[in-house]
Parts: C-alpha cells; sequence; structure tokens
C-alpha cells in the first residue's frame, strides 16, 4: 500500500511531467495542459487517498488528467487555446524544428485519438487497459489508435 | 517526414514543468490543502488585489446576485451566500450557504407542496423511450469519408490506397413502429437529410447541436421532452456556423411526438444544458447546469487565458399536469476557471424519493449518493456509499440499490441503500476480456463482456444475491451474424433498457481486416427478449430496430475490401 504523508507531493515529484504530457498530447496547448494538470494535483492535495503502488497512483493521475480534459474541451477555453507558436520555445524545451512539427501535428489530433496515441505510444499501455481505462470498447481503442496513427502519417506526409 | 513511435515519444518528452513552476508547485503542495476556490485563483506570488482585478470581482458578483434574484421565480430568496476570497491573492468565490439546512427550511416551510401521482418509470441512462405506440430511439449514425489506408505485401513492403472510411458519428433520434417494423427519423422538415444543418430539427443546432454526441428524449403524456443547451448561432466569415458557449442558455423542450412543433417551455439562464429527464410520481425530474461567465483573467504563473464562471447544478420538477415547475434542490459551487460543479447529471426517481449524486468541484472527486424526500423536501444522503473512482463509475441505481465500481478499481459492489450492505462481485469474473458496463434494473444485474475473441463474448445475469443465473456465449445466444468475405465479425452487446418484462440491448457487428487497417461498424440494431425467457435458458431475441446505414455500412466495407485487394494484386 502506497500511504505517504504528503502523497500529492510525493506524485508531483513522481509523476509531475507525466500528467503534464499527458494533458498536453489531450488538450492541444501547454497553458491549458499546465492548469489541467496542477488542478489535478491540488484535487489530491485536498483530498490525499491511498494507492496500491506507483502504478496505480500513475493510472489515477491519468485517469484525472484525461477527464478533466474532457471538461474543458466541452467549455469555452478550448477557444482560446495558445498556439505553439505563441509559447516561448524556452518553455516547450523542444529542440529542433522537427519535434516542434511533430508537437504542432499531436496537438491537432482530434481528442478521442490523442488520448489513446499518447497512452499506448508514450506510456505503453495495452489496448485492453486503454479500454478499462477510458471505458471504451477495445474495438474503439483500436479504431480510435488506427485513426490517430493514419491521421498523424497523413498530416506529416503532407508536411514533410 | 514519417512519424513512428520514437519521434513521438521524443517530442512529448520535451513538454516539462520549467524549474520555476515546479519549485511553485512544489511550495503550493507543502502548504495545508485550501479550498477548491482558493486553488485556482490562488496568486503564487502572493499579490494582493490590484483595484482594478477587485472591480472585477465586485462586477462579477452583482451579476451572480441579480442572475439568482431572476431565478427565484417564486420570490423567495435565494440563500446563497457571495462571498469574497482574499486568501493572498486573486481570490474569489461563490459559495452556496449552508445547502443542507436551507432544504431542511423548505421542507419546513411548505414550499415543495408537490401533487405526487402513482406514475412511475424505469429511467434508464440511455436513451430508449416508450410510447403507446413505439419506441423512441437515439443511436449513432456513421458518416464516410476518403481515407488513406495502407497494407504491407508478403516482403514487407508498405503500399497506399486510397478508400472511403467510416468517419464520425452523428446522433439521431429516430421512432420506431414495432407493428409495421418502419422506423424514422424525428425531423419535422420535408426532404431533409438530417446531415446537422439548421433545417434540420431532428439535428438541430439551435437546440444543442447532436452531431457526434448523444440525444435524450423523455416520452410523457404524449410529448417528447428535452433538456439541452440553446445556442445563439453566428455565421463566420468562412462561412461555418458556430456558437458561443457564453451565450448558451440552458432550456426544457416539449416536441409533438413526431418531432414537430418544438415548444420552449422553460429558459433557465445561461448554462450548458442539463440530464436526461426521467418521469417519476407524475412529474419530470432533470437537472440543468447554469453558468455565468465573467471577464478574461490571466494565470500569471502559467500565462494561459481563463475566465471568471459562476453557476450549478439545480434538480426540477416539471408537473406533467399542470406546467407547474418546481425547483427541488440548488447546488451553487465555487467558481472555477471552466466548470462549476456539482454534478447531478443522473436522476432516480424511486418511491418517494429522488436519488442523484454529487461530485466535487472538480467534477471527478464523488462526493456520494444523495436523495430527496419528495413528501418533505428532506435532503439526506444515501446510506454511506463511498464512490472511489467518481460518479462516472456510478453505472446502476435502482429501487433500493445501488451498482458502484469500475474494472480499474478491480471489483463491482452491490450496495443496499436502506442497509448499507455491500456485497462483491467476485473477482474471480472479473478475469477474462473486457468488462463491460453492468446494469441494474429491478431484481437483476446484467452483464455483457465482450473481446475480441468469440469466447470473451459472454452475456451473464445475476440476481441481487450476486447468483449466476446466466452465462452463455454470444454465438450461441440466439443473436444473429453475418458473414463477409475475408472480414472478421466482432459482435458488442450494451444495455438500453428492461421495460415491461422486457431486456433491450443495443447489438453491433463490427467487421474488420486489421491487415488493411479496416474497422467498421456494420450491423447497428436494437434487439429486445423476455427476461422470464431469460431465467429459463431461452434466448430469443425479436429485432426491433435496425440503423439505417447498417446495410450501406456492409457495402462500403467490401468495397473498401476490394479496392485494398486490388491494390495488392496490382503490386504483385
Amino acid at each position: 500500500m502506497l500511504s505517504k504523508e504528503n502523497i500529492a507531493l510525493y506524485a508531483f515529484e513522481k509523476f509531475g511531467d507525466t500528467a503534464l504530457q499527458a494533458a498536453f498530447c489531450c488538450i492541444g496547448n501547454r497553458a491549458d495542459a499546465e492548469d489541467v494538470a496542477q488542478e489535478v494535483f491540488f484535487a489530491l492535495h485536498r483530498e490525499p487517498r491511498d494507492f496500491n503502488d506507483d502504478e496505480h497512483l500513475k493510472a489515477w493521475l491519468l485517469r484525472c488528467v484525461i477527464n478533466r480534459c474532457k471538461n474543458l474541451h466541452k467549455s469555452i477555453w478550448r477557444r482560446m487555446r495558445v498556439n505553439m507558436e505563441d509559447v516561448p520555445t524556452a518553455e516547450l524545451t523542444v529542440n529542433d524544428s522537427s519535434e516542434k512539427e511533430v508537437l504542432n501535428l499531436i496537438t491537432s489530433l482530434p481528442k478521442p485519438y490523442a488520448e489513446v496515441v499518447y497512452l499506448h505510444d508514450y506510456e505503453g499501455y495495452a489496448i485492453r487497459e486503454i479500454a478499462e481505462m477510458l471505458e471504451r470498447s477495445e474495438n474503439t481503442v483500436s479504431s480510435q489508435l488506427r485513426r490517430g496513427h493514419l491521421k498523424l502519417r497523413m498530416e506529416l506526409s503532407e508536411e514533410g | 517526414m514519417r512519424m513512428d513511435k520514437e519521434r513521438y515519444r521524443r517530442a512529448v518528452s520535451g513538454i516539462r514543468w520549467t524549474e520555476k513552476q515546479r519549485a511553485a508547485m512544489r511550495k503550493k503542495l507543502k502548504e495545508p490543502a485550501k479550498k477548491a476556490a482558493d486553488d485556482f485563483f490562488d496568486d503564487f506570488d502572493e499579490k494582493p488585489l490590484t483595484k482594478e482585478e477587485q472591480r472585477r470581482m465586485e462586477e462579477e458578483m452583482a451579476k451572480q446576485e441579480k442572475r439568482i434574484r431572476r431565478l427565484s421565480k417564486s420570490g423567495r430568496a435565494v440563500a446563497a451566500a457571495l462571498l469574497i476570497l482574499v486568501g493572498g491573492g486573486v481570490t474569489a468565490g461563490i459559495i452556496h450557504a449552508k445547502k443542507l439546512k436551507k432544504q431542511e427550511a423548505n421542507a419546513a416551510m411548505g414550499v415543495f407542496g408537490l401533487h405526487l401521482t402513482d406514475q412511475k418509470d424505469s429511467p434508464s441512462r440511455l436513451s430508449f423511450s416508450q410510447s403507446e405506440q413505439g419506441y423512441y430511439i437515439g443511436y449513432n449514425n456513421y458518416e464516410y469519408s476518403m481515407s488513406d489506408f495502407s497494407v504491407q505485401t508478403d516482403m514487407g513492403e508498405e503500399i497506399q490506397f486510397e478508400a472511403l472510411c467510416q468517419n464520425q458519428q452523428r446522433a439521431l433520434p429516430t421512432f420506431y413502429d414495432p407493428e409495421t417494423g418502419e422506423s424514422a427519423v424525428l425531423c419535422a422538415r420535408p426532404n431533409c437529410t438530417h446531415d446537422g444543418s439548421t433545417y434540420c430539427t431532428a439535428t438541430t443546432r439551435v437546440y444543442g447541436a447532436a452531431a457526434g454526441g448523444d440525444i435524450y428524449f423523455t416520452y410523457a403524456d404524449g410529448y417528447l421532452y428535452r433538456v439541452t443547451g440553446k445556442h445563439n448561432l453566428k455565421t463566420m466569415d468562412d462561412g461555418s456556423v458556430t456558437y458561443d458557449d457564453t451565450e448558451t442558455h440552458a432550456v426544457l423542450l416539449r416536441y409533438e411526438p413526431d418531432g414537430s412543433g418544438i415548444t420552449e417551455l422553460y429558459d433557465f439562464g445561461t448554462g450548458g444544458g442539463g440530464s436526461m429527464p426521467v418521469v417519476h410520481r407524475g412529474y419530470l425530474w432533470f437537472s440543468v447546469q447554469l453558468k455565468t461567465y465573467g471577464d478574461i483573467i490571466k494565470n500569471k504563473i502559467t500565462g494561459s487565458e481563463s475566465r471568471f464562471c459562476t453557476g450549478g447544478y439545480e434538480i426540477w420538477g416539471y408537473e406533467l399536469k399542470t406546467g407547474k415547475l418546481t425547483k427541488v434542490y440548488t447546488a451553487m459551487e465555487a467558481p472555477t476557471a471552466n466548470l462549476v460543479a456539482t454534478a447531478p447529471e443522473y436522476l432516480n426517481g424511486i418511491g418517494d424519493y429522488l436519488y442523484f449524486d454529487t461530485a466535487d468541484g472538480d467534477m471527478i472527486t464523488p462526493t456520494g449518493t444523495n436523495r430527496i424526500n419528495l413528501l418533505t423536501g428532506e435532503l439526506s444522503k444515501a446510506p454511506d456509499i463511498s464512490l472511489e473512482y467518481g460518479f462516472n463509475e456510478h453505472y446502476g441505481l435502482h429501487y433500493n440499490r445501488v451498482l458502484q465500481g469500475g474494472d480499474n478499481v478491480g471489483c463491482w459492489q452491490l450496495v443496499n441503500l436502506d442497509t448499507g450492505e455491500t456485497k462483491d462481485i467476485p473477482n474471480s469474473e472479473l478475469s477474462t476480456g473486457y468488462i463491460g458496463t453492468p446494469f441494474l434494473s429491478g431484481d437483476y444485474i446484467y452483464w455483457f463482456q465482450h473481446g475480441e475473441n468469440s469466447e470473451d463474448n459472454i452475456i451473464r445475469m445475476y440476481d441481487l444475491n450476486l447468483n449466476k443465473l446466466l452465462g452463455v456465449n454470444v454465438s450461441e445466444s440466439g443473436l444473429p451474424t453475418i458473414r463477409l468475405k475475408d472480414a472478421k465479425i466482432i459482435p458488442d452487446i450494451g444495455i438500453c433498457k428492461v421495460q415491461d418484462g422486457k431486456l433491450f440491448v443495443s447489438y453491433d457487428l463490427t467487421a474488420t481486416k486489421p491487415e488493411y487497417g479496416m474497422w467498421w461498424t456494420v450491423e447497428n440494431s436494437v434487439y429486445s427478449c423476455n427476461v422470464s425467457d431469460l431465467l429459463d435458458g431461452k434466448l430469443e431475441w425479436t429485432k426491433v430496430f435496425e440503423s439505417m446505414d447498417s446495410g450501406e455500412a456492409q457495402k462500403q466495407f467490401e468495397k473498401a475490401y476490394e479496392i485494398a485487394e486490388k491494390a495488392l494484386k496490382d503490386k504483385r
């Protein structure tokens, strides 16, 4: 059982970047992603809870981040998104222009695809695990993953 | 340039907190936790409010106060306290004052005065409503567009081809006549293609854009009812039609049963829509989400722009006989940047009570199941139910039982609301396949487990003591399947509703040719079976409804498959 005195701080140290990356991939811009990620850690700070282990904690954080991103997608704030070009490069710590290009493509992915592609390609979750996490059928997840990949490939080839 | 997992990973791994942000977060997380309202608007530099910020806050509160007064139709003062929280920075909030005590006070004053009848309905979270003539079903119709596919030859060479791809879904409300077997989209316009244009009344954009989402109608006493957002449509420079959330209002609508004659019964003010209405004791019960937007505020740490937003949920009862509206619950919450909570999204009328879930301001952390006594107005917590993973996981509430849990929790529990007794569904049942959403209705739990392999597709049924009454593979269930050339067919079952002793299920068949990247839903239908027959092990299904595009979907899948085959053949 993972029971820390300050579980939120522990979670931030351990998975702070993970939460931010997940939020970024799902929401599509850095500023909103930071808001979403920080809200999740504050929520855990307000309502601490025990976790079985680090994996359990990580899965909980990712789920919370994705849920919050969904809420944000429904809201007016999506129209106030900050374009990648507007964010200082230093903050993005992107080293080359092709990576920035890739990031631009990632952020342009439709939301359901973006969530699935992130969880599968970056976090390494299996389709079955993603289906459980997002409460979708495996068929849906497989289909969204395939289409997300297709879209990424298509966009890149157009630009490349 | 070619995208691959490595390039993706490299790009995403560059997204990190800056050291300044990291330090600020650490500092905040080492401090004692504050209320949700404090968190978002708190200024990390702990500067006092500027005069301009103070003025904006006061303006927002004045607007909010005005709105609350306007909504208080009966003239009773709504005891919502408006507080400015200045806790070290730009902190503002609206806190609803002592909700529970207010409800109790209302009850003592006899403000409810509801005229409850014996009318009952078995509510469902999914859109499936029955009238004397037939069924109203909301379903998703697929759209198609050209897309690039790729396939590898035996030598590992990748070739590209273009074919139609099953794309986004569009929700359509339909009526099905079981006597004639005919179905029709609920649209009042002649020659309409229901493409989401402003012409169509079935997918109207003015009253909640239905494209890609669900649409919930409830039939009661000769009319269809719907709670949704009413948008102020704007035509952009490029000719596209859009709307602004800040101008959307939550409204209660009444439709003639043919989808025509839309009457706006009540405008609740700026908001985001509401729940699916449920019928209980002569009333239509629903929740509406209210929001009032203010000026843009810039987060000084992240630089992101957000907007002051206040509001919350309210639960209303619409008396079907008289058309009188009564508000029975108000949950005004502290403001956050982008949403207002709590969340009585799913209502259930059971006996003298109306049950609903609430969540914390984050819309994720559940705060439990509540109930309002419709005779006295008393608001109370249902017996202690802790929902570890949020109200999204709260799948069933029927009579005096609630089914809670989730696949990722590792177990499902059945809770007796009267006694608080819980029973776990054995973990052994969770070990194979993808566990679909269990559904609690009446005296039984229905549970469909599905996966890619045929042995993973199982229909299960339990009693309230969690004894397994049925466990049968879909392939042996009597539900039809189809054969397509070289394609694998995967069935998927979902619960719609249990009504009049019948179980209604949605039944999809997905055709897949994974090596060509093809996954198409080629059958999208609704079947019913008598519950008593299920208990006897007799699985005799009646087709209730079939999606308009099922036949077309098969054709298009086969066409895309032929194109893929030809591309491969040409390459060879």
